[in-house]
């Protein structure tokens, strides 16, 4: 099996760039770039994926030749060869071009399986494996949290609500791990040495036939962050201050809800307890979730 | 099928949910959607997207807009996410606008990203900031973990699709006028890739308490970390996960990660069961966005009984391992031989 895994070099997510932000790059001191976390559990889940089944493991970026440091971390980690697509733009905003150099270099060489980090630490947004998917017309699942099998890959992947879906998917296609799926292995001194000597193939967008359009959609500032603002609420004015003080804190009046009392003795609670519960669905009328 | 090109349309698409209502934080999106038209002085679209079958739309929603379709996709399609792109890419269609608006969510960004493919159009995602200067749009997201905030210009030319972070934008005042609703029906979208095999009930612990439906959460009635192992073992039940007041928080007996209040996170699931926790306002605040809040104490003046929808005046430590009794029965009923998967 043929497996590629997408990394981007970003910058260390635990640098306190609050203090420091203000403008459109990020000029900060003593700031480190590494590969992002969950490209790194990507990489051990591609390289597991290997030792399952066979095959090699590809690691791809795109960026600036510093990003290289990013491919010998995943060489580091089992991967067989690397492959840069040379591109200065800003990380944080170029989800559209990345996803254009990659999918042209990835179609040169069709890989199995394709896996990336379900989000940048740095942009977070989580959209360059969806247009990859979408350019290269292959089947995708994202935030998987579980991966096994080999002939069509068994996946579990988070949705909202905390619930999980069993799926199954035969390659070719793409996914995206998050952090739950596997702890990325320590690296050996020696596979780190053996990383540092592999030879690692470069592109141009010129070279893979890209031409990549303007963008529409600018990074213009950088700044602090800005917390959503909180509702602001005042207390009625008849309230004295203790009072005044639970309100502001609980963050309004309380919702007016129909309470209903349950009292009594605790099978005949639980009985109607119990048909709360399935009244709003929450447990089946066999009381399993539905 | 031509394309009617409206040079300037701002398009919101909503999922209606399975009462046929738009959830509260789409008319955020409306609101987003509207202040973006009125800046760039053009019209507001809505497309309401939803599953064939699904009740009508809420009959004031596509008030909210200048025109209004409505979009149903077959029921036996397995991957909603397919039917959504479909969906979307009709009402583009149909409407040829320049910025499309969705509810930022796991899966509305992915169905954002495919749309924005077809479109060749900019992303723009978990926006919370969206104002017209100058011709220019200027748009924000967090970013860098949480620890920045970018701010980006749209230059209003190429088409952009943006997901709006929910709580950034308020809902906007109807117009009071009756639009007609154009009834579209989506193409069926090309046989899934993926199998869909089932869902599975993932282990509370494996849930943080803000993904969570269902939430089980203890006070300082529960007594004990013991005492939690029990209130874990409900939530797996339930298919929910573990939460806690600080006071549990604060004696050890639950991990930090897990406070629901003023100092810890504020929750919006489905049910929310509050276990022996008195309801201090600090608690309070942190469950305002919850669905159905259902209170077990001993003391019938708790103030929790007033934020809840079911009251259950009794002693936790007999009420909870009787409703434990009771499921469990309740399951070996149903699936004797385990064979129900």
């Amino acid at each position: 099996m043929r497996i590629a895994v997408c990394v981007k070099w970003v910058p260390d997510p635990e640098y306190p760039f609050q203090a420091t932000i203000g403008g459109v790059h990020l000029d900060a001191p003593g700031l480190t770039y590494l590969a992002n976390p969950l490209d790194m559990v990507a990489c051990e889940a591609g390289v597991r994926l290997k030792e399952l089944a066979g095959g090699t493991v590809k690691v791809v970026t795109v960026g600036p030749e510093a990003a290289e440091s990013a491919l010998r971390s995943g060489l580091a980690l089992g991967a067989d060869s690397a492959t840069r697509v040379e591109f200065e733009g800003d990380g944080l905003v170029a989800g559209d071009p990345t996803a254009r150099l990659l999918a042209a270099v990835l179609a040169s060489d069709p890989p199995d399986v394709i896996i990336c980090g379900a989000r940048s630490s740095d942009s977070g947004s989580g959209t360059v494996p969806v247009f990859l998917a979408e350019r290269l017309d292959r089947p995708l699942v994202t935030n998987v949290v579980s991966l096994s099998g080999v002939g069509p890959l068994e996946v579990e992947r988070r949705m909202e609500g905390g619930r999980r879906q069993l799926l199954q998917v035969h390659p070719p296609a793409a996914i995206t791990v998050e952090e739950s799926l596997c702890d990325p292995r320590y690296p050996s001194v020696l596979a780190r040495r053996k990383a540092d000597r592999t030879p690692i193939e470069v592109f141009t967008p010129g070279q893979l036939g890209v031409d990549l359009p303007d963008r529409s959609v600018t990074l213009i500032r950088l700044q602090g962050p800005r917390p959503l603002a909180a509702r602001l609420v005042s207390p009625p004015a008849g309230l004295l201050a203790r009072g005044r003080l639970a309100f502001v804190m609980a963050g309004g009046p309380d919702q007016k809800r129909s309470s209903r009392r349950l009292e009594g003795p605790t099978p005949l609670v639980v009985d109607q307890l119990l048909a709360y519960l399935d009244a709003n669905g929450v447990t089946g009328s066999d009381g399993r979730r539905r | 099928m031509t394309v009617e090109q409206r040079p300037h349309t701002v398009m919101a698409v909503v999922e209606s949910g399975p009462s046929g209502d738009p959830s509260p934080s789409s008319f955020e999106v409306l609101g987003a959607a509207r202040g973006l038209a009125t800046g760039l002085g053009c019209e507001l679209a809505v497309a309401f997207v939803a599953q064939q079958g699904a009740p009508a739309v809420r009959a004031d929603a596509h008030q909210y807009a200048d025109r209004a379709c409505q979009i149903a996709w077959d029921n036996g399609v397995e991957m909603a996410g397919d039917a959504m792109v479909e969906a979307a890419w009709l009402a583009v269609q149909t409407e040829g606008p320049t910025a499309v608006l969705f509810e930022d969510g796991l899966s509305a960004r992915v169905v954002a990203a495919r749309l924005a493919v077809r479109m060749d159009a900019e992303l723009v995602v978990g926006c919370t900031l969206l104002k017209v200067r100058d011709g220019k749009v200027q748009m924000g997201r967090g970013c860098l973990s949480g620890k920045a905030f970018a701010q980006l210009e749209w230059d209003a030319v190429r088409p952009v699709v943006i997901t709006v972070a929910p709580g950034a934008f308020s809902a906007p005042s109807p117009s009071g006028r009756d639009l007609e609703i154009v009834r579209l029906e989506a193409p069926a979208s090309a046989p899934s890739r993926v199998t869909v095999i089932g869902e599975v009930a993932p282990a509370p612990d494996a849930m943080g308490v803000t993904e969570a439906d269902v939430l089980v959460a203890g006070g300082a009635g529960v007594g004990g970390a013991e005492g939690f192992h029990q209130l874990v073992e409900l939530a797996r039940r339930l298919g929910g996960t573990v939460a806690a007041s600080r006071v549990a928080v604060d004696k050890g007996w639950v991990q930090s990660n897990r406070q629901v209040g003023l100092t810890g996170k504020t929750v919006s699931p489905r049910l929310y069961l509050a276990v022996g926790i008195s309801g201090a306002p600090q608690h309070i605040a942190g469950i305002r966005s919850a669905g159905k809040v259902v209170a077990i104490n001993r003391d019938p003046r708790a103030p929790i009984f007033r934020v809840a929808d079911l009251a259950v005046v009794g002693d936790l430590h007999e009420v909870i391992p009787a409703l434990l009794e009771r499921l469990t029965a309740a399951d070996e009923r149903t699936a004797p031989g385990g064979m129900e998967s």
